[in-house]
């Protein structure tokens, strides 16, 4: 198993955010610095190594990712509502992912269940 | 034949039997290739990129260059012509990615993904495809038929 | 008479999407159910007849595949189509799926025109464009 850079993650990332929430994202130089409260999403993975990925976003972010993902405008009760199920969402597929471009599909993976903490 | 050429940002409808739309030189840019098949009236538009939030004054002047203004702007023209979205079928050629991976953004695939953005949300289904790769390609639309054809090189194949 | 549906997924997200996308299928639907796990959805087929089933395969409680199992050992279950739509996973289990019982396997993130595709397969429908 090639050993995941952070160019191999945010080529992944920029990859399944854009085909499952329509957002496009674009690896940055300097990590974000945030104002307001971050909320985090882990899912845990098996295969020949194991491991969790997690994915931290800003509650707008997360706001704009339910929008799309919902097909509704942001702003709306909705999209505020299933903010953190839609981040959540998104890291299961990047899961997902993950797994297969690192272990292949040819070995068993598995993928724990997605959870968030804000 | 009345041939109609849709030109890079622009966009034609009509509803003239005899009518041909036709765009050239599909690279990264995404025709979308609009048919009601009840009235005959059809409509192409040739988009450039996808959205127009930093260029609001180039998308007064040609709101056919970005996704997210010529899109809605070509429905708004069909159903001038009296179409219902509900007749309206969609079909889209386009978005090649025809540069070296050497860090820039696939220009194509943005152009992809805000044009499925767009009808996710206004709930209307593509019913054909044929985008992506690096293939160059021009985008026919019979209006007495509502055929479409994709033609790549010398090859010409039905959408 | 339209179709009944189950959708099992334990993402409230991805319910709705599938939801969306089922109405842009172009099938007559009369009516589309929801269970967040496959505990969830056998009991609602246990009190329904559904037409078919999407189902994901990552769920707490009981996942995805032991609910195409119990469907397939049933003999009330087995003949509702299955679909899954899932993130992608090793062949293997994708091959045991199909080999259970489940017709089609669809990844995630999922077009709905993929949905639309597969459906009109398994249901005999035209879909909602003429081509």
């Amino acid at each position: 198993m090639t050993e995941p850079t952070p160019e191999m993650l945010a080529d992944l990332l920029g990859g399944v955010i854009q085909d499952t929430a329509f957002v496009f994202a674009d690896p940055a130089e300097e990590p974000a610095s945030w104002e307001g409260p971050v909320l985090v999403a882990r899912i845990a993975f098996e295969s020949t190594r194991s491991g969790t990925l997690r994915l931290a976003t800003t509650m707008p972010a997360a706001a704009e990712i339910a929008a799309n993902m919902l097909g509704v405008d942001p702003g709306t009760p909705e999209a505020d509502d299933q903010a953190r199920a839609a981040v959540s969402e998104l890291l299961n597929v990047i899961g997902g992912a993950f797994i297969t471009r690192y272990f292949g599909s040819e070995v068993p993976s598995q993928l724990g269940l997605p959870a968030t903490d804000l | 034949m009345n041939l109609v050429t849709v030109g890079i940002g622009g966009l034609e409808v009509s509803a003239e039997p005899t009518a041909v739309l036709i765009t050239h030189g599909l690279g990264s840019c995404i025709a979308v290739i609009a048919y009601d098949p009840r009235r005959k009236v059809g409509g192409m538009l040739h988009f450039q990129l996808p959205t127009s939030s930093l260029s609001p004054e180039r998308a007064q002047m040609s709101p056919g260059t970005f996704a997210d203004t010529g899109i809605p702007l070509l429905f708004e023209r069909m159903y001038a012509l009296g179409s219902r979205k509900g007749d309206i079928v969609v079909k889209a050629a386009g978005g090649g990615n025809f540069h070296n991976d050497n860090g820039t953004f696939d220009i194509g695939k943005r152009n992809h993904t805000m044009m499925r953005k767009i009808f996710w949300k206004a709930q209307v289904l593509v019913a054909a495809e044929d985008v992506g790769g690096s293939r160059s390609r021009t985008a026919r639309l019979f209006l007495d038929t509502g055929q479409v054809t994709i033609q790549s090189g010398a090859e010409v194949a039905p959408l | 008479m339209g179709l009944d549906l189950l959708v099992v997924d334990d993402s409230p997200v991805t319910r709705k999407m599938v939801r969306r996308a089922i109405g842009l299928c172009g099938i007559e639907v009369s009516e589309v159910q929801e269970a967040g796990n496959g505990a969830e959805a056998l009991e609602k087929l246990a009190a329904h007849r559904f037409d078919l089933v999407l189902a994901d395969i990552n769920m707490p409680v009981m996942n995805g595949v032991e609910l195409v199992e119990r469907m397939a050992r049933d003999p009330d279950l087995a003949s509702i189509p299955v679909v899954i739509v899932a993130t992608p996973m090793s062949q293997q289990r994708v091959d045991h799926l199909l080999d259970t019982g489940a017709r089609a396997y669809i990844a995630k993130p999922f077009r709905p025109e993929a949905l639309r595709d597969v459906l009109a397969q398994i249901l005999g429908t035209t879909g909602g464009s003429d081509d």
